[in-house]
């Protein structure tokens, strides 16, 4: 079972795959409509605006745990701003 | 891999180990000298595996929070009935409640990390709550009010276990009469 390098969700199923492609290694949260990965600052603004829409952190707060919750990720590892 | 080598990853994983042992049994402030005596190592040799006490801290909750996000992705919870899914959160929250409960409870003290941790692994549980609360038309709570009143009743029990169950879990305890509530809270 891979797990996503975009955000580190496990991807169990076929349909947990961008377009269904199992060769991508991240997941369809993370992908664009053409199957594509998400760039950094659109993986960032997802992943802020997730936790002020799911637990109402505030936004700025939102923004600083984002980063920091991507720095442990694959994809985001080296990436600096 | 030599023998040398694999009693080195031996013994990293019986630091650690303990160190889990004893944060949830006495809380984060745990003097590392105990850790090295319940591991049956010399002091020293903690600081040939972890340069400060801070860093065995980290990697310990770290893979605390890894964890338990695998977990509440792994049961994927967003594919169960609400009432299923708050008992499963319940269930692996209980499979390290002493733990958790010092975790939430000195939070505030720890490095900056424990703050992210937090967040990622209630970003795990509200990520599979979501997909339920938002196929659910007749709940009319935001999302976050939502969660975070399921969550805030889970941490009020946790925090205050010793006044309600302070010999057993208070998860395994009060989980039924928990989720019952919230549901008939939500859908009144």
């Amino acid at each position: 079972m891979k797990t996503c390098i975009a955000c580190g969700m496990p991807m169990r199923t076929i349909e947990d795959y961008p377009l269904n492609d199992e060769s991508k290694d991240y997941c369809k949260f993370c992908a664009n409509e053409d199957g594509s990965m998400h760039s950094y600052e659109q993986k960032l603004k997802g992943m802020s605006a997730f936790l002020v829409n799911t637990q109402g952190i505030d936004t700025e707060v939102a923004q600083e745990m984002a980063k920091k919750m991507m720095e442990k990720l694959p994809a985001w590892r080296d990436y600096s701003e | 891999m030599n023998e040398r080598q694999k009693q080195k990853i031996e013994t990293r994983n019986k630091i650690v180990e303990n160190a889990f042992l004893l944060y949830a049994k006495d809380g984060f402030q745990v003097p590392t000298s105990n850790i090295a005596k319940a591991s049956n190592v010399s002091h020293g040799t903690i600081f040939s595996h972890f340069s400060t006490k801070d860093d065995l801290l980290i990697f310990v909750i770290g893979e605390f929070g890894e964890k338990l996000t695998n977990r509440l992705h792994e049961i994927s919870i967003s594919s169960m009935s609400l009432k299923t899914a708050l008992s499963t959160h319940v269930d692996i929250i209980e499979e390290y409640e002493d733990f958790y409960i010092q975790f939430i409870r000195e939070k505030h003290n720890l490095p900056d990390m424990a703050k992210m941790e937090f967040i990622s692994i209630q970003s795990a549980a509200s990520h599979h709550l979501e997909a339920i609360f938002q196929k659910d038309s007749t709940i009319d709570i935001s999302l976050p009010m939502i969660f975070n009143t399921w969550v805030g009743l889970l941490h009020y029990y946790l925090l205050n276990k010793d006044f309600f169950s302070p010999n057993s879990s208070v998860l395994k305890k009060y989980k039924n009469e928990l989720v019952d509530t919230f549901m008939k809270m939500i859908y009144k």
